[in-house]
């Protein structure tokens, strides 16, 4: 990250660099993301809460053993 | 595959500051839970879809002498215990439904607009008030009589009834059962979808479970909470069941006037015969 020197009278100030919000040690599995609700929506064999993403609706689907439950972006 | 850890609502583990971002499917609400290191935070449902079961059309019904004839069905005669699910669209904000068994005044059972009626002699004892939504949105109502005692859930919520009910059996003379309308005494209008009976006053784990699955849910197969198939009687699918038609034995198509809808519970038996509704393709 490119960042700009501050001056001072006489003293090259040293910036602060803020740490990362974000846990590097954190890890999240990823969950799968396809391009169309449709390419998974008529499957039965999902593993039971299994957890996707499909583009074209942005919406998260867990598959509950018999149905897909459905979460808006709300 | 990513697959998310369960629990249910009386079973969720006790967490510190330490666990933030784990992460849960409650499987009897079917929300996702995420710790936040003090709280839960709840996404909730917001559909569900069955792989293998379509929900194209519902029943259109104009407030005005439309209504499906489902012939009379016996199996509710005199009996001591019965389901009734629906979903249900009013065309006008705080519309009650029109469904149910109605041989004359005092001789019916179902829904009529705010009214539950459950009776087998004329006057008040069995007529229960109580609150539509005030809104136009499909809601789900599942009626339950069990030996005189009657709860009304909308959307699973159950609904305060007000009102006297002494009888501890449905009425026992023959009548039609009619989507749409109780006979002459009010008439539906809206869509309907998806009406269904048991010969079971279903609990409300059951009653949970239908609601939460929309009305694509599978009646005739026990999932989840859902334990009653074998007492589903009827199930009425306007427009996608196998061999519902319009009128004079063609597709079904939106706008068509309704012909036959199929008992999908029991194909052959109180098939339903409609006249002046149609079928829509507005589903929930």
């Amino acid at each position: 990250m490119f960042v700009l020197p501050t001056f001072g009278l006489g003293v090259i100030a040293s910036p602060t660099v803020p740490a990362s919000v974000f846990d590097d040690t954190l890890t999240f599995p990823t969950i799968q993301v396809f391009d169309n609700e449709s390419e998974f929506i008529d499957q039965t064999d999902a593993p039971d809460y299994t957890i996707v993403h499909a583009k074209d609706t942005d919406k998260l689907y867990v598959w509950k053993g018999y149905m897909w439950v459905v979460y808006d972006q709300n | 595959m990513s697959t998310l850890n369960t629990t249910t609502s009386t079973t969720r583990p006790t967490l510190g500051a330490g666990d933030v971002g784990k992460s849960y499917f409650e499987t009897n609400s079917n929300k996702i839970l995420v710790w936040d290191g003090a709280a839960w935070n709840e996404w909730n449902r917001d559909a569900s879809i069955y792989p293998y079961v379509n929900n194209n059309f519902s029943g259109s019904f104009d407030g005005s002498a439309d209504w499906i004839d489902c012939n009379a069905i016996t199996d509710y005669h005199g009996a001591s215990q019965m389901s009734l699910s629906f979903w249900w669209k009013p065309t006008n904000s705080g519309q009650g439904p029109s469904i149910g068994y109605r041989l004359a005044a005092g001789s019916d059972w179902g829904i009529s607009g705010n009214n539950v009626i459950l009776r087998s002699a004329s006057g008040t004892d069995g007529i229960l008030t109580y609150t539509p939504p005030n809104d136009t949105l499909w809601h789900h109502y599942l009626l339950t009589f069990n030996a005189g005692t009657a709860v009304l859930y909308i959307d699973g919520v159950s609904e305060s009834l007000s009102g006297t009910l002494t009888y501890t059996t449905l009425h026992s003379q023959t009548a039609d059962f009619e989507i749409g309308r109780l006979s002459t005494l009010s008439s539906a209008n809206g869509l309907f979808d998806e009406v269904a009976l048991w010969t079971a006053a279903l609990d409300s784990s059951n009653v949970s479970e239908i609601y939460q699955g929309d009305p694509n849910f599978d009646l005739s197969t026990d999932a989840g909470d859902y334990d009653q198939s074998s007492n589903l009687t009827h199930w009425w699918r306007l427009g996608d069941h196998a061999s519902d038609t319009s009128s004079g034995g063609g597709a079904v198509a939106d706008g068509n006037t309704i012909g036959n809808v199929e008992n999908a519970a029991n194909p052959g038996t109180n098939d339903g015969s409609g006249t002046g509704a149609t079928y829509s393709s507005t589903v929930k």
